[in-house]
């Protein structure tokens, strides 16, 4: 049980909308891009097994659900969370100005106990548009941000064409499990809320 | 900022519990879901808080159903209380039953993906001057510092009644017909085993919860006890409802105040919201609770004293989390009060607390006195 806890990684991302934070994780899991954009219906979450060195841990990146439209997105959505990812849009200079919006709010909410070396990872999106010639955001604007933070590791990326992903979620998956290791080993024991359901659904109508 | 659409099917107010299973409900059934609350945060009236947004809830949201009398801020000594953050303070505090339905609608909604659940460490009566532990299982009945007889006896009736619940054994006519009382005297167990057998359930609940609390003890493992309590306070519950909305498409926006409901004069039904921006949005149908309508009107009900307290050392020695069943008469002070008080204790286990702080919540049924004279007495018990 103990051991369980500790291989699964959660990975939240945030971003403004329309960034790509859905199609980055569904590029990186499914190996799947649809152009339609739609405000993210329907998963909790997505979990991958990774790799990382000779250990394999599985990593759930948990989606903002569009509740980051409105400002809206809750307490309880950044708890326990081992990285953090930061997407803008290249194309976007508002969507780069909010990074530091989001990566202050993230550590308001989730008040991690080590604020200054908590994992953040930072992805550039959409590269591909118009082959590059609508880029706003220079690598080197934002190497200048990432920089004076412990030099955050930054990537930029493509989700419709797949430039870079698997690359930017080996780091955070490299990240993710730093920090869960350096972090005092806490086990809870919280109650599997599964542990007893088969037994009582099967008298259930559905 | 986005701007909202001008119509949805269905437009649900407050993100308090009833409210944010009804908006997931609708939103897993298909309906386009806005979800409004107007406050910062996530609840409503459900919602747990750090310590300052609590300090300033408690004074400045006095009229609301949950809180309808002053509330007071008394402060012991200039103890440090530890960092605001590290504090989730329950507005609604709760403790659920194992086999609660919310538990199972929880399940059902795939809710439980962004809550964590532990088992209350212990449930105990005041009696006597001392916590006496509520046992949780045959099992633990022989762990008890019973008499043998007692433990005989004890045993002898939680395997009766279990049976009887099943429709099998001798108890199961008198189950259904001889309140709770009456049967624990029949049954042989002696006036020192009663009050924790009667603390489990109140007169009015008689044997359905004795039926719930029965079911409960054997949900999560032998031995387990009854009660889950939520990691970082009951606000999370609501929370985890919201996203299953969300999840499923519903549009949610905190900070958005509804100025009035939208009624079509022909037909008296209500078409729509306007905000407290000016937009109006129409849709099918408005989910609002009743608590949240009356939210900031004066109101005229009075059900519960409720007192909250931060102790710099845990009620029991061994358990953070716990909760205390104190019968009515068994402290001394003014009495008058027929009812028990409850207390329910939660600490950074939990995190809903710094280390070395613990949350105390005690409460009673409102008999006509002012919360502090009803609960003091029982935390007076304590306080050495």
């Amino acid at each position: 049980m103990a051991s369980r806890k500790r291989t699964l990684l959660k990975v939240i991302i945030l971003g403004d909308s329309g960034v790509g934070k859905t199609s980055l994780m569904n590029q990186y899991v499914n190996k799947k891009f649809s152009s339609q954009y739609k405000a993210t219906i329907g998963a909790d979450f997505l979990t991958k097994e990774v790799h990382v060195d000779d250990k394999l841990v599985t990593m759930q990146i948990w989606d903002t659900a569009g509740q980051e439209r409105f400002q809206s997105l809750g307490v309880a959505f950044y708890r326990g969370a081992d990285c953090c990812v930061l997407v803008y849009d290249v194309n976007s200079q508002k969507t780069f100005d909010n990074l530091d919006n989001w990566r202050d709010e993230f550590l308001i909410q989730a008040n991690p106990n080590d604020p200054d070396n908590f994992p953040f990872v930072v992805l550039g999106n959409k590269v591909d548009v118009d082959g590059g010639r609508s880029r706003v955001v220079t690598e080197k604007k934002v190497k200048q941000w990432c920089t004076p933070k412990n030099n955050l590791p930054h990537f930029e990326t493509s989700a419709k064409e797949d430039t870079n992903v698997d690359t930017a979620f080996q780091c955070i998956a490299r990240n993710a499990l730093k920090n869960e290791t350096e972090e005092e080993l806490y086990i809870p024991d919280t109650v599997d809320m599964n542990a007893q359901t088969s037994t009582k659904r099967s008298s259930g109508c559905c | 900022m986005d701007t909202l659409p001008d119509a949805f099917d269905i437009i649900v107010l407050g993100t308090g519990l009833p409210e944010s299973i009804v908006a997931g409900a609708a939103a897993k059934a298909g309906k386009r879901v806005l979800h409004l609350d107007k406050e910062e945060h996530y609840g409503s009236q459900w919602a747990s808080l750090p310590l300052e947004e609590f300090k300033a809830w408690s004074t400045g949201n006095t009229s609301s159903p949950i809180c309808s009398g002053p509330v007071k801020l008394l402060q012991a000594s200039s103890a440090d209380l530890g960092a605001s953050q590290q504090y989730s303070i329950d507005l609604s505090p709760k403790v659920l039953f194992c086999s609660d339905e919310l538990i199972d609608a929880v399940l059902q909604a795939r809710a439980h993906n962004s809550l964590e659940f532990k088992l209350l460490q212990g449930s105990y009566v005041w009696s006597s001057g001392q916590l006496v532990s509520i046992p949780a299982s045959r099992k633990d009945v022989f762990k008890t510092q019973l008499g043998l007889a007692d433990k005989r006896a004890l045993w002898r009736f939680l395997k009766h009644a279990s049976d009887a619940l099943q429709g099998q054994g001798p108890l199961k006519e008198a189950f259904d017909d001889t309140p709770l009382v009456e049967l624990l005297k029949t049954q042989g167990l002696s006036k020192q085993l009663r009050p924790s057998m009667q603390a489990l359930v109140s007169a009015a609940e008689g044997k359905a919860a004795f039926a719930r609390y029965l079911a409960s003890v054997a949900r999560y493992g032998q031995g387990s006890g009854a009660f889950l309590a939520l990691m970082y306070g009951c606000g999370e519950l609501a929370q985890a409802f919201c996203r299953v909305a969300a999840v499923h498409g519903a549009l949610t926006a905190l900070r958005h105040p509804v100025a009035a409901l939208l009624v079509a004069e022909s037909t008296g039904r209500c078409t729509g919201v306007r905000l407290a921006t000016g937009q109006a949005i129409a849709c099918e149908g408005v989910g609002e609770s009743k608590a949240e309508r009356d939210r900031d009107r004066p109101s005229s009900l009075r059900g519960v004293c409720r007192a909250v307290c931060i102790l710099d050392g845990s009620l029991h020695r061994e358990h953070s989390s716990l909760s205390i069943v104190i019968p009515p008469g068994s402290v001394p002070g003014p009495d008058g009060n027929p009812h028990a008080i409850r207390l329910l204790q939660s600490g950074a286990a939990m995190s809903v607390a710094p280390p070395d702080r613990y949350v105390l919540y005690a409460s009673t049924p409102w008999t006509g006195r002012d919360a502090e004279d009803a609960l003091r007495p029982a935390l007076s018990a304590f306080s050495n």
